[in-house]
């Protein structure tokens, strides 16, 4: 009993691993995801790594965080390395990468803080887990500090919005199609709206003197619109041209193999 | 068991910390909208956040847990100040670099592949690994893994310094002072919260310093677990610095390597007080052989590159200054920006205390027979900083000062706090105290003027050249189109933010460099379009070249528009000509394909043929 209480912080990140490992196979919101792996890829493997080195925990106040996580990154990274030399990383090599650093050198600390020889003896006493925590005010003055300061993330990143939202602009582009329907070629023209508001534009889309085709355009604020025309293989005789107006004059103008400006 | 701990004035004074962010957010909403008082409130808030807490520190008021609640309270809210600066995507070069290395991993499952951007990520993939881990198995972006990671990392450097001061000095009021002088180093608010590997490479720096100074001090007799552990925990924290940034390494191996042959030498003199423990012996041969390893099987090449130019160009510079080839820079200011007087001023102001700390803290270590060789080793870090400071004379030397003021500053630290350790008389009083955090503060802002450019330190409108303030949308835009419509890793030449953005973002593979002795960036400048660009093109397989045709309204900022290396760098008066940028369109073969206003995309492809 008294054994089982001085392992209750490894016994607790052997089961966080275990849920780590549940959550990759179980879709599951990305904020749970990220409450549950954030510490099972920055600090838990390089806490178990540090129970099994230093089972009698006489590591100062402070050191056990800056080893954690600093072993936790190396560990990582080395695992990483030894592993993508046979297997690809993808989500689920990562997790039990990390699963499995984590409950070996768990179950290698959970031994060596009770050997067979001093089962529920001096060390399970040495090692009894203690918790630091701020008093009721401090605390939540602390919660205070965490929301005035999020509330400044919040701020900054609307105004990062708004100037983004600031820029006003149509991107027009033509490419070849890359798989087109018939016998013959086949490009691409596109129209992007980032113009903040509703925008009407005329596209004329030619190859050669002859005229491909004609639209007139209305797309809201980011939306895309995009067309495949069947045309013939363009030349510097034969270009592909699209032309975008705007307020009757011509705002965007592209070619496909061609030298010529409009 | 749950025990109360003591955080004194701690929680109040982060809840001014936050309100000196909130002031920082406003700030940087009035700087993107142009408004008068943007500065005022960015520099009020950086105050608000610094001084109070430099102040408590400096008293002796505060317990252990008050001073390390206070020193992850300044780092924490520091780095959110960066955070601040660019809150939804990575607007940094280096920054985008990376995001290119950590979405290569998500692609790919491989590391260490290819980065045009940063050719360095390939050999040193810690970073890269530990975000892709992150973000593959949270679903959080690269952006808010990176964030994290960074973070994360940034709170665990402080930490780490705070206890290794305290393990010298006895004091943690001497530790927390250090953390106050540490963050005067003008890459801390910026350059070392940035998403890239040197952030993550000093948190592990710090921790692998713990651990090698807890070795050293350990009995020689001594036998049993705690051997076992501490030295299992060096090599592997050895390691981890080893695959994760070179220069972080090879100050590493420096340090230990100096502080080993310090105490060689007093244990020749006859001292045996260090003979008996062990020593850093094993912290040098795990950290060197690891880097060793990793240097001649691994990332070499890469190391090679990336610190061959930094020091060759340093050199040549410092070597062009002394024999009058070259003058000198304007200090304070960069290359095609000129700070305002009062900025120089504070700039200059901010390394007075620091050297009149050097000098009244070597004189108190040598009064005091400092018989340590630790604590040798990090006055002869600190001696460095008068040498940083030279080298600030030229532009190439200043990229260096920069870099290394990071470990420079562990022994200026490390001097304050031996100063103040056990000197707590004057903490008593208001008025010193009062004296000392606003010398610090003055060293702090002015340590941030000197290590950041004018044009980045807030966000604003778009500027040529200027990296940060040279990211726009119709930049994005772009590339996302090549993200969405191109062959991925397509080879093309650009200017080096939409090389950054195609490169990140769009995927493509921008060139750098020379082809056949024609630098490369001349394809952009020259006003006619000639035979040696066709050349280029067919010899480096460009199958595009994207046209910013902003470039042509001033001269670029960082006083260069692709690499450093181009023509009329840093000494370019007049920006590139319209014709230039416009001299595609006549080329035939050449297909514009793309256009959103400022940036324009040709495919060259044909020309390559």
């Amino acid at each position: 009993m008294r054994s089982a209480r001085s392992s209750l912080d490894l016994l607790a990140a052997i089961a966080l691993a275990l849920a780590g490992l549940a959550a990759v196979l179980i879709p599951l919101d990305v904020w749970f995801r990220a409450v549950l792996w954030v510490p099972l890829v920055l600090v838990v493997p390089g806490y178990t790594i540090l129970a099994a080195l230093f089972p009698e925990r006489r590591l100062q106040s402070g050191e056990p965080v800056v080893y954690a996580v600093a072993a936790s990154v190396a560990a990582t990274v080395i695992g990483g390395i030894a592993v993508q030399v046979v297997l690809d990383l993808d989500r689920t090599v990562w997790a039990v990468l990390l699963a499995a650093i984590t409950v070996v050198t768990a179950l290698v600390g959970i031994w060596r803080r009770d050997p067979p020889g001093d089962r529920g003896g001096a060390a399970a006493g040495r090692t009894a887990l203690r918790l630091h925590l701020p008093g009721p005010v401090a605390g939540l003055t602390l919660i205070v500090a965490v929301i005035v300061a999020a509330a400044a993330v919040v701020i900054s990143s609307n105004g990062a919005s708004r100037e983004r939202d600031s820029y006003r602009f149509t991107a027009l582009w033509v490419q070849p199609a890359q798989h087109a329907a018939g016998p013959g070629d086949a490009v691409t023209v596109g129209v992007d709206n980032h113009q903040g508001a509703i925008a009407r534009y005329r596209l004329v889309v030619k190859q050669g003197s002859g005229v491909l085709t004609r639209r007139r355009l209305e797309l809201g604020d980011g939306r895309r619109w995009r067309l495949r025309l069947a045309v013939a293989p363009p030349s510097a005789t034969d270009p592909v041209t699209a032309t975008l107006r705007r307020n009757g004059a011509i705002y965007r103008h592209v070619y496909l193999d061609s030298g010529s400006t409009p | 068991m749950i025990r109360k701990v003591r955080l004194g004035a701690m929680p109040p004074l982060a809840v001014l910390a936050a309100g000196g962010l909130l002031l920082v957010a406003l700030g940087n909403n009035a700087a993107r909208d142009g408004h008068a008082g943007a500065q005022v409130l960015f520099w009020a808030g950086l105050a608000v956040i610094y001084a109070p807490i430099a102040f408590r520190l400096i008293g002796s008021g505060a317990g252990r847990a008050e001073r390390i609640g206070l020193v992850l309270t300044l780092a924490i809210s520091l780095y959110l100040v960066k955070v601040l600066r660019s809150p939804a995507e990575f607007v940094r070069f280096d920054e985008l670099g990376w995001w290119r290395a950590t979405h290569e991993v998500v692609l790919t499952g491989h590391l260490f592949e290819a980065n045009p951007l940063n050719p360095a990520t390939a050999g040193f993939p810690s970073l890269a690994a530990v975000t892709a881990a992150l973000a593959q198995l949270s679903g959080l972006s690269i952006f808010h893994s990176g964030l994290i990671v960074i973070g994360v990392a940034r709170t665990v450097l402080v930490l780490a310094l705070f206890l290794l001061l305290v393990r010298l000095t006895g004091s943690n009021r001497g530790a927390g002072i250090g953390i106050v002088v540490y963050a005067c180093n003008p890459s801390f608010l910026y350059f070392d919260a940035q998403f890239g590997y040197e952030s993550l490479a000093l948190a592990l720096a710090a921790a692998f310093l713990l651990a090698a100074l807890r070795w050293s001090r350990i009995d020689r007799v001594m036998l049993g677990w705690e051997v076992g552990g501490t030295a299992a925990l060096v090599v592997l924290l050895a390691c981890g610095i080893a695959v994760t940034h070179h220069m972080t390494s090879l100050a590493v191996i420096g340090f230990v390597a100096l502080w080993l042959l310090l105490r060689k030498l007093r244990v020749r003199r006859g001292e045996l007080e260090e003979a008996r423990s062990m020593g850093p012996l094993l912290p040098l041969l795990a950290i060197a052989t690891a880097f060793a390893l990793w240097f001649a099987f691994v990332a070499g090449g890469e190391t090679i590159h990336e610190l061959g130019g930094v020091f060759s160009r340093a050199f040549n510079s410092i070597v062009d200054l002394v024999s009058g080839q070259n003058g000198s820079k304007r200090l304070f200011s960069g290359a095609g920006e000129k700070q305002p007087l009062a900025a120089r001023a504070l700039a200059a102001a901010s390394v007075i205390p620091i050297l009149i700390l050097l000098v009244v803290g070597l004189r108190a270590a040598w009064r005091e027979r400092l018989r340590d060789s630790l604590r040798l080793t990090l006055c002869a870090v600190a001696l460095l900083y008068p040498v940083s400071l030279g080298l600030r004379l030229t532009q190439a030397g200043s990229e260096t000062s920069q870099r290394a003021s990071e470990f420079v500053f562990l022994g200026v630290a490390f001097l304050a706090a031996l100063l103040v350790a056990g000197r707590d008389a004057f903490a008593r009083r208001i008025l010193p105290r009062l004296v000392l955090a606003a010398v610090a503060l003055v060293t702090f802002v002015g340590a941030f003027l000197l290590g950041e450019l004018q044009a980045t330190r807030l966000p604003g409108p778009y500027l040529v050249g200027a990296e940060d303030r040279s990211v726009t949308p119709q930049g994005v835009a772009a590339a996302d189109f090549a993200a969405a419509h191109l062959p991925a890793r397509s080879r093309l030449l650009t200017d080096r933010t939409n090389a950054t953005l195609l490169g990140s973002y769009g995927g493509m593979d921008p060139i750098f460099g020379r082809f056949a002795d024609i630098p490369l960036p001349r394809i952009l400048f020259a006003p006619r379009f000639e035979h040696a660009d066709e050349r280029v093109i067919h010899g480096q397989s460009l199958s595009f070249v994207v046209i910013d045709r902003r470039l042509r309204r001033e001269p670029p900022l960082i006083g260069y528009y692709v690499e450093s290396d181009e023509p009329g760098a840093f000494v370019r008066r007049r920006a590139v000509g319209p014709a230039a940028l416009a001299k595609l369109r006549l080329v035939p073969g050449v297909s514009k394909i793309y256009a959103n206003g400022p940036i324009v995309v040709y495919d060259t492809s044909e020309l390559t043929r």
